[in-house]
């Protein structure tokens, strides 16, 4: 009977163990095969699985109307939507348009700022995932120089 | 080898503002270079080498993430705010390339 238990203890740990191990990384893992994806609905796909992304204006997208220089342009993203978990950059019109995702732990506000590169004038979509869904906006950005060409 | 990671830190009350600048090329991996091979010269492309992975930790415990491609600017900068941090705490940030290579940094906050 000891001997039952103590293997059905260590079964179970076991399984925890695993399951414990196996969340984080699935979740957390880069996903190389949406940084491949050749345009936004793949990259989507493979990031969200399909989920309803609603739009939403409860994100604040900073980003130039016009920005000079296509290598070098200025992203910030913010929102007041509460359990922020992630925060995504898409260019749509890049060859591949997820640039960049971020993951916000507790103590992290609600904010992140950077620069990305744009091949042209494009859409740029941030993409925010919470504990209540999915949501995005998306800004028009009109690049006199690009970034991506040869 | 790759230059270390710039970084400014700045805490009002609990709140911690910081300033990340990380060199590196952040080559995405689709432009192309015209070369010179056997008196020819042909086009081909850059290889892709960027910045796959950062992470930023309070006191060791993640605070955030990011995952980027090689179309984030070369020379990624990055900044944010964080909540619940006081002076003697130790922030680490790091990152990794594609390539493997690693850059890390530590800071104590005043």
């Amino acid at each position: 009977m000891s001997n039952l238990l103590s293997r059905r203890r260590i079964l179970k740990g076991l399984v925890a163990a695993t399951a414990l191990m196996a969340i984080p990384f699935k979740a957390f893992a880069r996903n190389a095969e949406a940084f491949k994806a050749k345009n936004m609905d793949a990259a989507l796909a493979s990031l969200f699985n399909g989920a309803q992304i609603q739009p939403s204006d409860r994100i604040d997208l900073n980003v130039p109307e016009i920005a000079e220089d296509g290598r070098v342009v200025n992203v910030k993203v913010s929102t007041d939507l509460p359990g922020l978990q992630t925060v995504t950059l898409m260019v749509e019109a890049n060859p591949n348009p997820l640039t960049a995702r971020f993951r916000f732990h507790e103590g992290m506000q609600p904010e992140i700022t950077t620069r990305i590169k744009m091949g042209g004038s494009s859409n740029v979509h941030a993409i925010v995932e919470t504990s209540e869904g999915i949501f995005s906006t998306m800004k028009e950005v009109k690049v006199t120089l690009g970034g991506c060409g040869g | 080898m790759a230059e270390e990671i710039k970084a400014r830190f700045r805490r009002k009350g609990t709140t911690l503002t910081a300033k990340l600048l990380m060199p590196h090329p952040m080559e995405p991996g689709t432009r192309k270079e015209t070369v010179v091979e056997n008196g020819a010269e042909t086009e081909r492309l850059i290889p892709a080498h960027h910045i796959d992975t950062f992470t930023c930790k309070v006191n060791g415990r993640v605070v955030l993430e990011a995952d980027m491609s090689g179309s984030v600017s070369t020379d990624p900068i990055l900044t944010f705010y964080v909540e619940g941090v006081n002076a003697g705490d130790e922030v680490s940030v790091e990152w990794t390339d594609n390539k493997g290579e690693t850059m890390s940094r530590v800071d104590t906050i005043k």
